[in-house]
Protein backbone atom coordinates (compact mmCIF):
# COMPACT_ATOMS: atom_id res chain seq x y z
CA UNK A 1 0.00 0.00 0.00
CA UNK A 2 1.33 3.29 -0.57
CA UNK A 3 0.50 6.86 0.94
CA UNK A 4 -2.30 7.71 -1.47
CA UNK A 5 -4.21 4.47 -1.27
CA UNK A 6 -3.85 4.68 2.51
CA UNK A 7 -4.99 8.70 3.00
CA UNK A 8 -8.05 7.17 -0.07
CA UNK A 9 -8.56 4.08 2.11
CA UNK A 10 -8.88 5.95 5.18
CA UNK A 11 -10.86 8.35 3.79
CA UNK A 12 -13.39 5.52 3.04
CA UNK A 13 -13.64 4.78 6.70
CA UNK A 14 -14.57 8.68 7.43
CA UNK A 15 -18.59 9.95 9.01
CA UNK A 16 -18.18 13.32 9.49
CA UNK A 17 -18.32 16.42 7.60
CA UNK A 18 -16.24 17.04 4.45
CA UNK A 19 -14.22 20.01 5.37
CA UNK A 20 -13.63 17.55 8.34
CA UNK A 21 -12.52 14.57 6.18
CA UNK A 22 -10.52 17.65 4.26
CA UNK A 23 -8.86 18.41 7.53
CA UNK A 24 -7.86 14.81 8.23
CA UNK A 25 -6.47 14.17 4.55
CA UNK A 26 -4.78 17.69 5.41
CA UNK A 27 -3.29 15.91 8.11
CA UNK A 28 -2.46 12.70 6.98
CA UNK A 29 -0.56 14.51 4.43
CA UNK A 30 1.74 16.22 6.95
CA UNK A 31 2.38 13.46 8.41
CA UNK A 32 4.05 11.36 5.64
CA UNK A 33 5.83 14.63 4.77
CA UNK A 34 7.35 15.10 8.60
CA UNK A 35 7.80 11.12 8.11
CA UNK A 36 10.00 11.87 4.74
CA UNK A 37 11.66 14.50 6.21
CA UNK A 38 12.97 12.05 8.52
CA UNK A 39 14.19 9.18 7.21
CA UNK A 40 10.71 7.00 7.09
CA UNK A 41 9.41 5.38 4.14
CA UNK A 42 6.16 5.13 3.38
CA UNK A 43 5.51 1.28 4.76
CA UNK A 44 7.02 2.68 7.68
CA UNK A 45 4.54 5.47 8.63
CA UNK A 46 2.37 3.40 7.45
CA UNK A 47 2.89 0.53 9.91
CA UNK A 48 3.48 3.46 12.73
CA UNK A 49 0.05 4.78 11.39
CA UNK A 50 -2.30 1.42 11.80
CA UNK A 51 -5.42 0.02 9.59
CA UNK A 52 -7.14 2.89 8.18
CA UNK A 53 -10.20 1.94 9.92
CA UNK A 54 -8.45 2.10 13.46
CA UNK A 55 -6.83 5.19 12.84
CA UNK A 56 -10.52 6.82 11.28
CA UNK A 57 -12.20 5.34 14.88
CA UNK A 58 -9.15 6.22 16.65
CA UNK A 59 -9.92 9.91 15.24
CA UNK A 60 -13.30 9.42 16.63
CA UNK A 61 -15.14 9.77 13.23
CA UNK A 62 -15.28 5.92 12.08
CA UNK A 63 -18.00 4.99 11.04
CA UNK A 64 -19.69 2.62 12.51
CA UNK A 65 -20.14 -0.33 10.40
CA UNK A 66 -17.89 -1.70 7.64
CA UNK A 67 -18.67 -0.71 4.16
CA UNK A 68 -20.27 -4.15 2.51
CA UNK A 69 -18.16 -6.42 1.06
CA UNK A 70 -18.15 -7.27 -2.65
CA UNK A 71 -19.78 -10.65 -2.69
CA UNK A 72 -22.43 -9.62 0.31
CA UNK A 73 -23.20 -6.44 -2.13
CA UNK A 74 -24.11 -9.35 -5.08
CA UNK A 75 -26.30 -11.13 -2.53
CA UNK A 76 -28.08 -8.40 -0.92
CA UNK A 77 -29.17 -7.52 -4.67
CA UNK A 78 -30.22 -11.09 -5.45
CA UNK A 79 -32.34 -11.47 -2.42
CA UNK A 80 -33.80 -7.64 -3.10
CA UNK A 81 -34.77 -8.87 -6.27
CA UNK A 82 -35.76 -12.20 -5.45
CA UNK A 83 -38.01 -11.39 -2.06
CA UNK A 84 -39.94 -8.77 -4.41
CA UNK A 85 -40.38 -10.90 -7.01
CA UNK A 86 -41.44 -13.77 -4.85
CA UNK A 87 -44.08 -11.17 -3.30
CA UNK A 88 -45.40 -10.24 -6.17
CA UNK A 89 -46.07 -13.63 -7.31
CA UNK A 90 -47.46 -14.78 -4.16
CA UNK A 91 -49.92 -11.98 -4.86
CA UNK A 92 -50.65 -13.31 -8.51
CA UNK A 93 -51.30 -16.33 -7.09
CA UNK A 94 -53.89 -15.07 -4.14
CA UNK A 95 -55.05 -13.40 -6.61
CA UNK A 96 -56.27 -15.95 -9.28
CA UNK A 97 -57.05 -18.63 -6.26
CA UNK A 98 -59.97 -20.72 -6.57
CA UNK A 99 -63.14 -19.72 -4.38
CA UNK A 100 -63.38 -23.60 -1.98
CA UNK A 101 -66.72 -24.17 -3.84
CA UNK A 102 -65.97 -23.92 -6.73
CA UNK A 103 -65.76 -27.71 -7.74
CA UNK A 104 -68.46 -29.78 -6.39
CA UNK A 105 -71.49 -26.95 -7.00
CA UNK A 106 -72.31 -27.60 -11.00
CA UNK A 107 -75.41 -29.57 -11.72
CA UNK A 108 -73.50 -31.11 -14.92
CA UNK A 109 -69.89 -32.76 -15.35
CA UNK A 110 -67.59 -29.87 -16.61
CA UNK A 111 -64.57 -29.89 -18.97
CA UNK A 112 -62.47 -28.22 -16.58
CA UNK A 113 -59.56 -30.03 -15.67
CA UNK A 114 -56.95 -28.99 -12.98
CA UNK A 115 -53.69 -28.85 -14.16
CA UNK A 116 -51.84 -27.91 -10.94
CA UNK A 117 -52.90 -30.61 -8.42
CA UNK A 118 -49.27 -30.64 -6.38
CA UNK A 119 -50.38 -30.63 -2.46
CA UNK A 120 -48.33 -27.71 -1.68
CA UNK A 121 -50.12 -24.40 -2.44
CA UNK A 122 -48.65 -21.75 -4.87
CA UNK A 123 -49.05 -19.48 -2.40
CA UNK A 124 -47.61 -20.74 0.19
CA UNK A 125 -44.40 -21.50 -1.83
CA UNK A 126 -43.91 -18.10 -3.06
CA UNK A 127 -44.70 -16.71 0.61
CA UNK A 128 -42.38 -18.94 2.33
CA UNK A 129 -39.67 -18.29 -0.18
CA UNK A 130 -40.23 -13.85 0.46
CA UNK A 131 -40.12 -14.77 4.03
CA UNK A 132 -37.05 -16.46 3.87
CA UNK A 133 -35.76 -13.58 1.17
CA UNK A 134 -36.71 -10.84 3.83
CA UNK A 135 -34.72 -12.80 6.85
CA UNK A 136 -31.50 -13.02 4.99
CA UNK A 137 -31.56 -9.69 3.81
CA UNK A 138 -32.12 -8.16 7.32
CA UNK A 139 -29.77 -10.99 8.56
CA UNK A 140 -27.39 -9.33 5.59
CA UNK A 141 -27.81 -5.55 6.44
CA UNK A 142 -27.28 -6.20 10.06
CA UNK A 143 -25.18 -4.07 11.81
CA UNK A 144 -22.03 -5.27 13.12
CA UNK A 145 -21.39 -4.95 16.56
CA UNK A 146 -18.42 -2.77 17.72
CA UNK B 1 2.62 -8.14 31.25
CA UNK B 2 0.25 -8.21 28.49
CA UNK B 3 0.12 -5.32 26.35
CA UNK B 4 -3.56 -4.92 26.77
CA UNK B 5 -3.11 -4.22 30.19
CA UNK B 6 -0.17 -1.30 29.19
CA UNK B 7 -2.47 0.13 26.45
CA UNK B 8 -4.83 0.82 29.55
CA UNK B 9 -2.63 2.37 31.38
CA UNK B 10 -0.85 4.41 29.06
CA UNK B 11 -4.28 5.23 27.32
CA UNK B 12 -5.29 7.00 30.57
CA UNK B 13 -2.07 9.51 30.43
CA UNK B 14 -1.70 10.40 26.99
CA UNK B 15 -4.01 13.38 26.91
CA UNK B 16 -2.23 14.95 29.97
CA UNK B 17 1.18 13.95 28.49
CA UNK B 18 0.60 15.69 25.06
CA UNK B 19 -1.47 18.85 27.09
CA UNK B 20 2.02 19.41 29.29
CA UNK B 21 4.08 19.09 26.29
CA UNK B 22 2.68 21.93 24.47
CA UNK B 23 1.84 23.83 27.76
CA UNK B 24 5.51 24.63 27.78
CA UNK B 25 6.07 25.67 24.30
CA UNK B 26 4.51 26.43 20.53
CA UNK B 27 5.04 23.02 19.16
CA UNK B 28 3.82 20.11 16.22
CA UNK B 29 3.25 17.18 15.75
CA UNK B 30 6.52 15.33 14.46
CA UNK B 31 8.37 17.52 17.24
CA UNK B 32 5.44 16.22 19.77
CA UNK B 33 5.88 12.52 18.89
CA UNK B 34 9.68 12.83 18.87
CA UNK B 35 9.71 14.28 22.52
CA UNK B 36 7.75 11.79 23.75
CA UNK B 37 9.65 9.08 22.81
CA UNK B 38 13.03 10.86 23.95
CA UNK B 39 11.23 11.63 27.37
CA UNK B 40 9.48 8.77 27.85
CA UNK B 41 11.89 6.18 28.57
CA UNK B 42 11.13 2.69 27.94
CA UNK B 43 7.26 3.41 28.63
CA UNK B 44 7.05 5.62 25.91
CA UNK B 45 9.96 5.30 23.40
CA UNK B 46 7.74 3.40 20.49
CA UNK B 47 5.17 5.71 20.63
CA UNK B 48 3.30 5.83 17.51
CA UNK B 49 2.52 8.83 14.81
CA UNK B 50 -0.78 6.46 14.80
CA UNK B 51 -1.37 6.69 18.73
CA UNK B 52 -0.20 10.77 18.88
CA UNK B 53 -2.12 12.02 15.84
CA UNK B 54 -5.52 11.02 16.64
CA UNK B 55 -5.19 12.63 19.84
CA UNK B 56 -4.14 16.18 18.83
CA UNK B 57 -7.06 16.12 16.49
CA UNK B 58 -9.51 14.80 19.70
CA UNK B 59 -8.35 17.42 21.63
CA UNK B 60 -8.60 20.36 19.12
CA UNK B 61 -12.58 19.23 18.48
CA UNK B 62 -12.64 19.24 22.43
CA UNK B 63 -11.23 22.93 22.16
CA UNK B 64 -8.21 22.45 24.27
CA UNK B 65 -5.51 22.80 22.00
CA UNK B 66 -5.70 25.40 19.27
CA UNK B 67 -2.90 25.74 15.99
CA UNK B 68 -1.72 27.67 13.27
CA UNK B 69 -0.71 26.86 9.31
CA UNK B 70 2.89 27.44 8.96
CA UNK B 71 4.10 26.31 5.19
CA UNK B 72 7.07 23.87 5.74
CA UNK B 73 10.50 25.21 4.35
CA UNK B 74 11.29 21.07 3.33
CA UNK B 75 8.43 19.81 0.97
CA UNK B 76 6.26 22.39 0.37
CA UNK B 77 3.92 21.13 2.39
CA UNK B 78 2.15 23.13 6.08
CA UNK B 79 2.75 22.23 9.41
CA UNK B 80 -0.11 22.91 12.55
CA UNK B 81 2.03 24.41 15.29
CA UNK B 82 -0.03 24.06 18.70
CA UNK B 83 -0.38 25.87 21.71
CA UNK B 84 -2.48 25.41 24.31
CA UNK B 85 -6.20 27.38 24.65
CA UNK B 86 -7.74 28.69 28.04
CA UNK B 87 -9.66 26.13 28.80
CA UNK B 88 -6.89 23.60 27.75
CA UNK B 89 -4.57 25.17 30.64
CA UNK B 90 -7.76 25.30 33.11
CA UNK B 91 -7.88 21.42 32.14
CA UNK B 92 -4.56 20.77 32.40
CA UNK B 93 -4.36 21.79 35.62
CA UNK B 94 -7.33 20.10 36.88
CA UNK B 95 -6.17 16.66 35.84
CA UNK B 96 -2.59 17.68 37.18
CA UNK B 97 -4.42 17.85 40.40
CA UNK B 98 -6.47 14.24 39.49
CA UNK B 99 -3.46 12.86 38.82
CA UNK B 100 -1.69 13.44 42.18
CA UNK B 101 -4.65 12.43 44.24
CA UNK B 102 -4.90 9.49 41.48
CA UNK B 103 -1.36 8.19 42.25
CA UNK B 104 -2.10 8.68 46.56
CA UNK B 105 -4.99 6.96 45.71
CA UNK B 106 -3.75 3.62 43.75
CA UNK B 107 -0.42 3.51 46.32
CA UNK B 108 -2.51 3.20 48.73
CA UNK B 109 -4.15 0.07 47.33
CA UNK B 110 -0.48 -1.37 46.49
CA UNK B 111 0.22 -0.50 49.92
CA UNK B 112 -2.51 -2.79 50.64
CA UNK B 113 -3.31 0.05 53.60
CA UNK B 114 -6.41 2.38 51.73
Amino acid sequence: MNRETYIRKVKKQLDCSVKEKEEIVRDLQEIFDSGKEHGKSESQIIKQLGKPQAYAQALGCGRQTMPLSGKRKVAVVFLAVGGLFCLYALGESLRFRMPKNAIGGGDAMTMIVLQNSSPVNSSEIFGGLAVICMVALVFLLRKKKK
Amino acid sequence: MEEKYIQQFKKGAYEMILLSLIAQKETYGYEILTEIQKQGGEIFAFAKEGTIYPILYRLTKAGLIQYRLVPAKANGGEKKYYSLTGEGKDMLEKMKNFWENYKDCVDGFMKGDA
